[in-house]
Order: C-alpha cells, then sequence, then structure tokens
C-alpha cells in the first residue's frame, strides 16, 4: 500500500496543506498564462494595460508564424537528435558510476568523490577557453560531440550525487539476499536497487530531458552550422537588439516547452507508483 | 607485485595522465598563434589582386555584434549572397549568426583564440569594434581601399572619425578599421497634441535655429510636465511626487554632456577628461532635469506614469504621458508605432558650446586573422560599397540609413509610406550635426564604463552632487588608462 | 569474476572501478584538463588574444583579487546574501511542498507537472517575462503586493530589494527541489507510519520522528548543491540587472565573466575562479562533516561518507 493511500484520513492539516499548494501552484501558474495568453495575442497588444490575460483578438497564426519565421521543426529536429543519446546515457552511466559510489568499497573512492564534487565548483566561465581549445584538438567543434559525450562518462556530478542518496537509502540488506544467491555486482544493481530506486531514476532522466533540451550555451558555443542548431539557439532570433516579437517568441517558446511537459507528465506517474515493501526481492 | 605498490602504481599514472593531459590544453591556450601587440596591425600584403580577377572562395561572415538576425532581416541578406555567388563566380558568402549580442561578442574571441576566426564581422555596432581593437582583431582597411581605388569620401563625413578610430590609431593616420554599413541618427520626437494642448509652437525641425537651446527646452519641459492635480512644473503648487505627464523621456543625458563641451578622454594627453568642468556642469544638468526640474523621467519615474511594456518609457510614450523624447532612427519601429496620437520630430537643441546628437554606426569589418581578407574585401565592396546593395543592406535590411553620401536619401523614400506625417528629413539634416563619439574607444573602456554606475549612480538618483563624485570617477579611470598603456601601446601613426 | 584467486574486498575493489570508470574516462579526459589548465593560468595575467605577451606573476592575481580589489569583496557579499536567503527558503518551501505533493489525491499529476513547469521554460522567455514581472508600477509583482494592500517597491530598480527579487525568482523554481525530497519520500514504507500511528504518535511526532530522519539524504544533497549552484548564479544576473543598480546585484561569477570576456583578463579571472572554488570546497567540506551527524542513511555501506 503506498503512503498515499494509507495517509486517506481526512485531516484538516492535509487540506491545509492542500490548498496552500493550490494557491503557490496558481502563483507559479501566472508568468506561464502570460506567457500562452502573449503566444495568442498580435504583436500590438501584447502590451495593452490593464493586463488583457483574455486576449481580445485570438490570433492562432502566431503559432503556424513562429515554425516558419525560424526553420522550427529543423530545430526541434535537431534537439531531439541530441537529447535522446543524453538521457539514455546520464541514466545508464549516472546509475553505474553512483552505485560504486554507494555499495563498493574501493581505495581513492572517497578522493575520487570529491573529485566528482569539484568538478562543478569551478565556474565554467574560465575553463571556456581551455575546453574549447580541447574539444578542438579532438575536432569535435562543430559537431554534436562536446554535447553527447560527457553524458556517457558519468552524466555530471548532480546526478551522481543524487543516484547516489538515493542508492545509500536501501537497506544493504536486500543487496546480500541477492548476494547469498551468488549474484555479482551487476545482477544486484539491476535486480535490487534500480527496481527500488525508480522515483529517483526517473528524476534523472527528466532533468536530463530538461536541461538539454534548454541548453543555449553548449550548442552556441561548439556548433557553428545554422543548420544544426537547437531550439533555444532558434528561439533567441526572435530577440533582437532593438525589437523583440514577443507574441512569436512566446507562442515558439510554448511549443518548446511541450516535449518536456509531456515527458515530465508522464515520468511523475513513477512517483506514485507502488513502492516495495522492505523484504521483497 | 604486492597489491600496495599496485595500488600506488595505479595513482600515480592516473595523476600523470591527468598531467599529460592537461598540458595540450594550457599549450594550446599559450602556443595560438596570435599576433605579437608590441607592433601594429599588419598591412595586407601586396599580393592583393587588383582589380581584374575575382577572387574565389568562401567568406564567412559573423552576424550577431548588434542587429541583423531578426527573422524579417535574414531574406535580404540571402538575396545579397546570392547575388553575390551569381556575380562572382566561385566566390560565396557564408553567414554565421549568432542570436545573442554579448554571446557573439565573446563567441569571436573563442574563435580567435582557437584559430576558426570568421572572415568578416558585419554589421557591427561600434562596441563591438572597441571591445577588440586593442587587440589587434581588426584588419586596417586602408592598403586594400588604396588598391581598389575606394576612399572613404563615399561615405558621409560623420562617419569618418570612428571608421579611423582616431583615438587609437591616431588623428594623422590613414588606418581604416571598418567600412560604413548603416547610420542611425537621433532626432527629438514629440507628442503634437500635448504641444497643442498647452499652447506652445512647435520645436524647430531645422538646425539653424539658435534659441533652440537647452535651456528652451527645459522650460518647455517644465510647461509640459503636469502633476495629477494638473498644474505644471513651473507653477507654484507643482507636487513632483505626483507626476502624470513628463515633459522628457527617452532621454540621453549622455550627449547633453557633449553639448556642454564635455568630453571623455583627450587622446593627445592621454588623459580622461570626465573631472572637467565642462563634463561636471552637463551632467548636473542631466541630473538635475530628473531630481530638480522634476521633467525628466527616468525608468522607475516612467514605469510609474504607464504601465509595463517590455520598456518603461516606450509604454510612457505610447500613452502620450511623455511630451519629448529622444528618438534614433532605430526606434522608428517601436517608439513610432502604435501612438494613439500625432508625433512629428525636430532637432534636438543646442547645448552651451555645441550642437550635437548622437549617431548609431554599424560597420562591417575584416577579422586580421582571417586568411581570406582578399575574398572578404571583395565581398565588402560588393555589399557596402556598391550604391544600390549598400542601399539595400542598410535602409531594407537593418533599417538603417545608408552612409554612401549619394544614397542618404533612399533612408526618406523608403519610410515614407509607414511614416507620412512625420518630417523624417530631419533625421538626415541631422546628419550635419551627429557624431558617434559616445561609443568611440579609449583605453580600457569597458571597465571604466562599468565603473560608471559605481560613481555616479548617485548623482543621477539626485543623493550627491556630481562635483562630488566627478574626482573620484576620474581617479579611478584614470588609473585603469594608466595601467593599460603599461601594458599596451597604440600603434605608431 | 571469473578470478576466484582475489578476495571479495579485491574483488570488491575491481567492480569499483569498473563501474566507476565511465566518470573516470571523462574527468581524466574533458574536466581534469581544462580545471589544471586554468589553475596554471590563474597564475600567469594571460589575456585572451594576446598569448605572446604572457607572463608568470605566481599569486599576484589572487593578491590583487583578495588585497587590491574592493569589487571582490562586494561580489561576495551580494552573492552570500543571495545564497543565504535563497537556500534556507529554497530548502523549507521545497520539504513543504514536497510533503503536500506526496499526497495522492486525484489530479496531484497535473499540480505536480504545474510546479515543474518553472525549470522547463527556456532561458531566454524566462529573464524577459521576470523583466516584465518586476517593473514597478504594472508589473505582476507589485500588483500581486497591492491585493495586500502592501506599497510597490523598486525590485530590480532598488538597491535593497534587488537581491531579493532574485530569491523570488529562484523561488518560482522551488519545485525541482521539491521533487528531490518527493523522490525520497516515495521511499519510505507505510508500515512505518502504521507502527507509529498504532503507538499512538500524532502527527507532528510522525512528521519528526519518522519523516524528517528519513528524508535528511535529500536534505543533504540539497543543500550541498543549492550552495553550491546558487553561488555560482550567472545568466539572470547578467539578463536582468547587469550587476546594478550601482553594485548590488554584482554576483561573483558576473564579475569574473566581465574580467574574461569584456576585460580579455583571462588570467585574473582565473584566479577570481579558483578563488570561489576554495570557499566551495569549504563550505562543502563543513557540510559532508556535520552531514556525518544528522544525515541518516539505511544503506551505508561505502568509505565516500
Amino acid at each position: 500500500m503506498t503512503q498515499a493511500k494509507s495517509e486517506a484520513d481526512q485531516g484538516w492539516l492535509r487540506r491545509a496543506g492542500l490548498v496552500i499548494a493550490l494557491l503557490g501552484a496558481a502563483t507559479v501558474m501566472v508568468p506561464i498564462a502570460w506567457m500562452i495568453s502573449t503566444s495568442l495575442k498580435p504583436e500590438t497588444e501584447v502590451f495593452r494595460q490593464p493586463i488583457e490575460w483574455l486576449p481580445v483578438h485570438v490570433r492562432p497564426a502566431n503559432y503556424a508564424e513562429a515554425t516558419t519565421l525560424i526553420p522550427f521543426w529543423l530545430y526541434f529536429a535537431n534537439s531531439l537528435v541530441i537529447v535522446v543519446p543524453v538521457v539514455i546515457g546520464t541514466v545508464i552511466s549516472s546509475a553505474a558510476v553512483a552505485y560504486a559510489f554507494a555499495r563498493m568499497r574501493a581505495p581513492g573512492t572517497g578522493a575520487m568523490f570529491g573529485l566528482v564534487l569539484a568538478g562543478i565548483m569551478l565556474p565554467g566561465e574560465v575553463t571556456l577557453v581551455p575546453s574549447y581549445l580541447l574539444f578542438k584538438e579532438l575536432d569535435w567543434i562543430g559537431t554534436y560531440l562536446p554535447l553527447t559525450v560527457p553524458a556517457w562518462l558519468g552524466g555530471g556530478a548532480f546526478n551522481i550525487f543524487l543516484l547516489r542518496q538515493a542508492f545509500l537509502t536501501i537497506p544493504p540488506e536486500h543487496d546480500d539476499v541477492a548476494r547469498v544467491d551468488g549474484h555479482g555486482f551487476l545482477k544486484i544493481l539491476w535486480r535490487v536497487v534500480i527496481p527500488q530506486s525508480w522515483p529517483a531514476i526517473s528524476l534523472v532522466a527528466v532533468f536530463a530531458f530538461v536541461d538539454t533540451w534548454n541548453d543555449f550555451l553548449g550548442p552556441l558555443l561548439y556548433v557553428n552550422d545554422q543548420d544544426r542548431y537547437t531550439l533555444p539557439l532558434g528561439l533567441n532570433f526572435f530577440k533582437d537588439v532593438y525589437n523583440t516579437q514577443w507574441a512569436h517568441l512566446m507562442a515558439a517558446s510554448v511549443l518548446a516547452l511541450v516535449p518536456c511537459v509531456v515527458v515530465f507528465f508522464l515520468a511523475q506517474r513513477v512517483f506514485t507508483q507502488g513502492i516495495v515493501l522492505t523484504g521483497r526481492r | 607485485m604486492s597489491p600496495l605498490s599496485r595500488r600506488e602504481l595505479i595513482k600515480r599514472a592516473s595523476w600523470l595522465s591527468a598531467g599529460l593531459l592537461a598540458s595540450p590544453a594550457v599549450l594550446a591556450a599559450c602556443g595560438r598563434a596570435g599576433p605579437s601587440a608590441s607592433t601594429g596591425p599588419a598591412a595586407p600584403p601586396a599580393s592583393a589582386s587588383g582589380s581584374s580577377g575575382v577572387v574565389t572562395g568562401t567568406t564567412q561572415v559573423l552576424v550577431g555584434f548588434g542587429t541583423g538576425n531578426a527573422p524579417d532581416q535574414i531574406p535580404v541578406q540571402e538575396e545579397l549572397a546570392t547575388a553575390y555567388a551569381a556575380a562572382r563566380p566561385g566566390a560565396s558568402i557564408d553567414y554565421l549568426r549568432i542570436p545573442d549580442t554579448d554571446e557573439a561578442q565573446r563567441k569571436l574571441g573563442l574563435l580567435i583564440a582557437a584559430d576558426d576566426a570568421p572572415d568578416l564581422v558585419l554589421p557591427t555596432g561600434l562596441y563591438g569594434i572597441a571591445l577588440y581593437l586593442d587587440q589587434n582583431v581588426w584588419q586596417d582597411l586602408s592598403g586594400l581601399m588604396a588598391a581598389y581605388g575606394i576612399g572613404l569620401e563615399l561615405f558621409h563625413e560623420a562617419t569618418h572619425r570612428a571608421a579611423r578610430a582616431v583615438n587609437y590609431y591616431g588623428a594623422d593616420s590613414k588606418a581604416v578599421v571598418g567600412l560604413p554599413a548603416g547610420i542611425f541618427t537621433h532626432a527629438m520626437a514629440y507628442n503634437k497634441e500635448l504641444f497643442a494642448q498647452a499652447g506652445i509652437p512647435e520645436p524647430p525641425h531645422k538646425d539653424d535655429q539658435a534659441d533652440w537651446t537647452y535651456e528652451r527646452q527645459l522650460e518647455i519641459a517644465r510647461a509640459l510636465t503636469v502633476d495629477t492635480a494638473g498644474k505644471s512644473a513651473d507653477m507654484a503648487g507643482f507636487d513632483p511626487s505626483k507626476v502624470a505627464q513628463y515633459g522628457l523621456g527617452h532621454w540621453d543625458t549622455g550627449m547633453m554632456i557633449r553639448g556642454f563641451g564635455g568630453s571623455v578622454y583627450d587622446a593627445a594627453s592621454r588623459r580622461m577628461t570626465i573631472a572637467d568642468d565642462r563634463y561636471a556642469q552637463g551632467l548636473q544638468f542631466g541630473a538635475d532635469l530628473i531630481n530638480v526640474h522634476h521633467v525628466l523621467a527616468n525608468d522607475e519615474l516612467a514605469a510609474g506614469v504607464a504601465a509595463g511594456a517590455d520598456d518603461p518609457q516606450l509604454a510612457a510614450w505610447r500613452s502620450g504621458k511623455i511630451a519629448m523624447i529622444d528618438m534614433c532612427a532605430c526606434d522608428l519601429l517601436s517608439f513610432g508605432v502604435d501612438t494613439q496620437f500625432a508625433w512629428d520630430v525636430a532637432q534636438w537643441p543646442r547645448g552651451p558650446e555645441r550642437l550635437v546628437s548622437h549617431l548609431n554606426l554599424d560597420v562591417g569589418a575584416i577579422v586580421q586573422q582571417s586568411d581570406g581578407y582578399d575574398a572578404a574585401w571583395q565581398v565588402l565592396q560588393f555589399l557596402l560599397v556598391d550604391p544600390a546593395n549598400g542601399a539595400r543592406l542598410s535602409t531594407e535590411s537593418y533599417g538603417a540609413m545608408s552612409p554612401l553620401k549619394a544614397e542618404t536619401g533612399t533612408f526618406v523614400e523608403e519610410l515614407k509610406p509607414r511614416f507620412p506625417d512625420v518630417d523624417l528629413q530631419v533625421f538626415v539634416d541631422a546628419l550635419d550635426h551627429s557624431t558617434p563619439e559616445q561609443e568611440e574607444w579609449f583605453p580600457a573602456f569597458t571597465k571604466v564604463n562599468d565603473m560608471f554606475g559605481q560613481y555616479l549612480d548617485a548623482v543621477y538618483q539626485g543623493e550627491a552632487p556630481a562635483a562630488d563624485q566627478l574626482p573620484a570617477y576620474q581617479e579611478a579611470a584614470q588609473q585603469a588608462v594608466d595601467d593599460w598603456f603599461e601594458t599596451h601601446t597604440v600603434p605608431p601613426a | 569474476m571469473p578470478d576466484i584467486r582475489l578476495s571479495p574486498d579485491r574483488r570488491e575493489a575491481l567492480a569499483a572501478y569498473v563501474f566507476l570508470s565511465p566518470w573516470a574516462i571523462g574527468f581524466v579526459l574533458l574536466t581534469a584538463g581544462p580545471m589544471l589548465a586554468s589553475l596554471v593560468l590563474s597564475l600567469t595575467d594571460y589575456r585572451l588574444l594576446e598569448p605572446n605577451r604572457m607572463a608568470w606573476v605566481g599569486v599576484g592575481n589572487y593578491e590583487r583579487a583578495l588585497a587590491g580589489d574592493p569589487l571582490v569583496w562586494q561580489a561576495l557579499k551580494v552573492t552570500a546574501y543571495y545564497v543565504g536567503l535563497s537556500v534556507v527558503l529554497e530548502l523549507v518551501v521545497g520539504f513543504g511542498l514536497a510533503l503536500v505533493l506526496n499526497i495522492g489525491f486525484r489530479g496531484i499529476g497535473i499540480v505536480r507537472t504545474i510546479y515543474y513547469l518553472p525549470a522547463v521554460i527556456s532561458g531566454v522567455a524566462v529573464s524577459l517575462l521576470w523583466l516584465l514581472i518586476f517593473q514597478p508600477s504594472s508589473g505582476l509583482a507589485n500588483a500581486g503586493l497591492g491585493l495586500f494592500g502592501v506599497a510597490g517597491i523598486g525590485w530590480v530598480y532598488s538597491t535593497t530589494w534587488v537581491i531579493p527579487a532574485f530569491v523570488l525568482m529562484s523561488l518560482w523554481g522551488v519545485g525541482r527541489a521539491a521533487f528531490i525530497y518527493l523522490a525520497i519520500l516515495q521511499r519510505i514504507p507505510t508500515n512505518l507510519y502504521e507502527a507509529a500511528k498504532v503507538d499512538g504518535a500524532g502527527r507532528f511526532r510522525r512528521l519528526v520522528r519518522i519523516t524528517l530522519p528519513l528524508v535528511t539524504p535529500a536534505i543533504f544533497i540539497n543543500l550541498v548543491l543549492a550552495v553550491i549552484g546558487k553561488f555560482q548564479i550567472f545568466t539572470e544576473g547578467f539578463v536582468i540587472s547587469e550587476g546594478g543598480p550601482g553594485t548590488s546585484s554584482l554576483f561573483y561569477v558576473l564579475y569574473v565573466y566581465r574580467n574574461a570576456f569584456r576585460y580579455f583578463e583571462i588570467g585574473y579571472a582565473s584566479a577570481l575562479a579558483w578563488i570561489l572554488f576554495a570557499i566551495l570546497m569549504a563550505l562543502t567540506a563543513m557540510v559532508f562533516w556535520t552531514g556525518r551527524r544528522w544525515v541518516y542513511y539505511e544503506g551505508e555501506r561505502s568509505a565516500t561518507q
């Protein structure tokens, strides 16, 4: 039985918490509502005061235009080409690495974990130039490799750390049951640890998807061919130093966030799936 | 081997390989063939082909140092690229579009450091030129211009000083850092209805009026700044905390400083001149417009009278809450549309020492590290010197005035249909007293500009007089300039 | 493992290295190099496009930063203020939110998605949106205050309120931290609560005695990552206020960026970055060290505590 179902008592505290959360959700939605509302207005009506939440003149053509003023679907496809290998690579490699940190003893792993964290403590601004030169030596500039390969090499400190924490909450007795059966580390990871960590793993997948989908700086630095630009770069074309095309920018932004919303919505179901009780293999 | 030493070995091997792998990165960073900064920019070799042969090759043009990447600006640039490939068989243009100005400026540095420099940067505002000017990034075009018989006289005089980067190369140098690609002059847009209501004659459209001064403008502004009770700023009982309408907004107080004769840097003496009396007076005058006379709306005040567009000044102007604004020709498509009232443009008034207004200049520049400067020059010639192409690029794509003397008039023709009731000739006439000095390079200019807020925000907030803050700013700025001269030299004349 | 001569300990160590190899390869190949390079550069006066002029200055850059550049301390002050406020609020609000989002009523999926939306919107749109929201007269922020009868404030135009404005912006994205709590909360077996209820433990007691301790791994990671991440805030500061008004929102990484790409002093900027590194190292070490006391893991076994 999930925690959710067992807490089905109608406490007033629970209701109060829900109300506050709903109010919070409404507040969070406000900028997003403005985005959607703006995306349907003609450009000249975007800033009418007082704010018109429901557009007076609805202009769905903004969406069609947003996809033709810039090569929207080309950029969409490019983003997809990058995101898929990144998500797969991140989940696999960060799970493996985090598992080692959480479950295995070996000399030097403490220092290594320190290095994992150290990697995100140095502001990227100053490693930009050496990194760029390094990728140049490897001949990766102009390709997607600088963006996809790091995902397979550990997936980033954040994900390693997150999964390590998640794995550490699984009692080691579960492992022992499997080990007694003669299973090696890999099988334990696959059969015991991962099935109990779906919430964390799905979170890693979602974060990897969203962060890569919205990555502006990476493609900007390493991709020089406009035909291979990704969506965040494409959106910036609507923003000019003299004039921003708000309606089209919002329309394109709304379209751009649909995949992320879908991915998240699907993934968060995993959060509500029943979790394994102690003792179950 | 015992386990202990095996582990030690692994540890040492990892450190060694990390070090080995780090060194290429360091060496690469250090050993990149950058030009030595002590000598001046290299003149192009004598192999520049004469005017007969076509230079083949692809020229990479970086677009993003300012404008040029908006969806409606791109088609004309693409058409011109096609026309170029047709007119010069074997040659072509490849645009590298970076849709964010700061990132574009950063990426140029990165590309140069990695030996991947683009050939041309077009268009670039003067800030972009100045940012890289002392890094030997821009090719001196004078050699190529001489070889092809192109002179700066083709372009309006107002652009010459900036195109020659006089503060850097010296007033006597023939060096040219970029070819003018588009100019935006400034006029003063005014709300005709507010003037009519107050019974004030409209400001002059010609710049020969001796009595159209800052003082006169201040008088008018006071009459046109009205509080919620209907009292104007020149009446007793005016309440500055309840202003409903401002006389001035979207203003360039920096240009007013120049009207007082103030300047920022003197190349001959290598001194910053911001502690000069005239600069102080000009600065104080501008600040007083906000805090003493209450006629000028800064961003916060503008946001208080009319509501939130992405630019509060724009919102205030559009709602008819500001009587006079500084309008760049580049603002025509934002401030000039969706107004609910009749408006027109007049000339900027003259300051106590000078009649001056700002000029935004875009140029095309060749990157010195590029190998294909011949082809790049060919592109520049095709796009900017050819009158038809130049006018198309400047006006249709960038929305600017063509800097070619013969073509400045096309600006009025192009825009007349969109702005039938506006005296666009004012923008053209403003060329006579326009100057891009505000964006000129001087040593350590990014540092000095970044310090501006630190020292002078208080003046603009009315918390301290200019005379108190300027000496400290002058000292800090001069220190930055002196530091610059310790590690750099300007090129020999 | 076919080699039965290896003891279980060595087998474990070997397995560890094998599992860690992706990260190790990536670190050595892609991360360590640039990091070491920037460390070396911080000991020089390297300017981006003038490599021939580079000279060794040893700790000169560090001296200049700590003793001769007041903007460094200003930036540290500003950033520390931001980090202090936003980390604490995010921890508290995030946890509370997670508790609520944990409830399984119908439609909770949509509510969760709404809280996650801020993380999902692309950067351009977000920064521009917030500029609008913070407009003093007509922006939604002051309109919201107006609903409670509070007078409008200057937000990003005011030296007092600019940092709180950024904190508010970061709170908008609190969903991201909340979901990390949620992932851990979901794992708490319900029989623990049942047993406690049977023992007569009230709601608050159950929260403090069961939920809180079991969630400490999530609190821990959120704390560490929040401190490391928020100390490096850059993009929002760059787009929205550019360090102003004055220097009241001059975030540290913004100052690093300026030195690196506006003044082109890569050497000095690298030194600044490594100073931040040292600070973050110290802070993280502190959190880890105290973490031994208050973080509770059920699966502790490894050496990486």
